[in-house]
């Protein structure tokens, strides 16, 4: 067995799925080769690194956390429906707020005709145009006498 | 509890329950996402993502599969997502540590207390190395690869998961490993 023969099937060697007889060649040749020693050493130290990775276990606060992001993602829908509503609030809001002014300048308008009359009243108080004049008075009494 | 039952209770809103399919899940799903991720924080993450998603959607899951395998099968797909992002954003994160000139590995040693520091940089290469190669196979290969060797999975169950025939699992594994064994003994020697 050559190098490059022996390479091919270290993998398979080191996971003992090689048949019998293969199993036996690249063990010989790896007792003699140093180059397919140090090969072999690499793969096994690879491997190594997944079986220290493996042990690693979850949170065990895992479920805990898994709930409570559940229930903030829930709130967080709800505060992100009333932002995404925000805008159609605000224009709500602003036409409530013109239709309330308009409506409140209107009844403003109908004081102030109210206003107008009662201003004709105090006019008319103030005013002595339909009163008698003090000419025609004048005339009246020395034509009397 | 039977697997049924549990997924009944889950749709009924039974919290309980859906704690109880975390307890016995999380750390099949945790190994998976790390088989993929190297890196514990975001195992974590992709695993909560995976139980969410589970919580969301397991009206949908109409029990066709083992609910092991569905559950594999969203954390394979969470993530290669993630990764898929992630490398998005290297050109931006190698941009940063350039100026930021951090040298901290994506990967964790556990109880590195008993180590000796030449051991944990040799280590540190080593596992590099390794997770450069994992990454470097072909999408399929990696999927198998991960799922038979931090998972345990026989053949038969990555196929499920996979959505492909037995005979096409082995040659994907075969492959990977060949893969594998080329570049990582040729890079050492």
């Amino acid at each position: 067995m050559d190098c490059k023969e022996c390479k091919n099937k270290l993998i398979f060697y080191f996971e003992n799925s090689l048949e019998k007889e293969e199993m036996g060649k690249v063990k010989n040749h790896i007792a003699l080769c140093d180059e397919c020693q140090s090969a072999l050493n690499q793969l096994v130290k690879s491997f190594e690194i997944i079986e220290i990775e493996k042990q690693m276990r979850a949170n065990p606060f895992l479920a805990t956390r898994v709930i409570q992001n559940i229930q903030n993602r829930s709130n967080n829908t709800v505060i992100g429906l009333i932002r995404k509503l925000q805008p159609a609030l605000f224009s709500l809001l602003l036409v409530v707020t013109l239709t309330l002014g308009i409506l409140l300048g209107n009844l403003y308008q109908i004081n102030n005709s109210d206003v107008y009359v009662s201003d004709q009243f105090e006019e008319l108080y103030i005013s002595d145009l339909n009163q008698e004049n003090i000419e025609l008075t004048f005339l009246t009494e020395t034509s009397n006498e | 509890m039977t697997e049924q039952e549990l997924i009944r209770a889950i749709n009924k809103g039974d919290q309980h329950a859906f704690q109880l399919l975390i307890s016995k899940y999380q750390d099949q799903i945790f190994r998976v996402s790390l088989g993929f991720l190297h890196n514990k924080e975001d195992a974590e993450e992709i695993a909560q993502d995976v139980f969410i998603e589970v919580y969301h959607s397991i009206h949908k899951f109409r029990e066709e599969s083992k609910l092991a395998t569905w559950l594999y099968r969203i954390a394979v797909n969470k993530s290669l997502n993630f990764l898929r992002k992630k490398k998005k954003h290297s050109i931006l994160k190698s941009i940063d540590s350039f100026f930021i000139n951090s040298d901290k590995p994506e990967f964790e040693i556990e109880d590195v207390s008993q180590r000796h520091p030449l051991e944990i940089m040799e280590y540190r290469e080593d596992a590099q190395r390794l997770y450069t190669v994992i990454n470097s196979l072909p999408k399929n290969q990696r999927i198998a690869f991960t799922l038979n060797k931090y998972e345990d999975l026989a053949y038969k169950e990555i196929a499920e998961v996979m959505g492909l025939s037995l005979s096409g699992v082995e040659s994907l594994i075969y492959r990977a490993k060949i893969n594998l064994q080329k570049k990582l003994v040729s890079n050492k020697t």
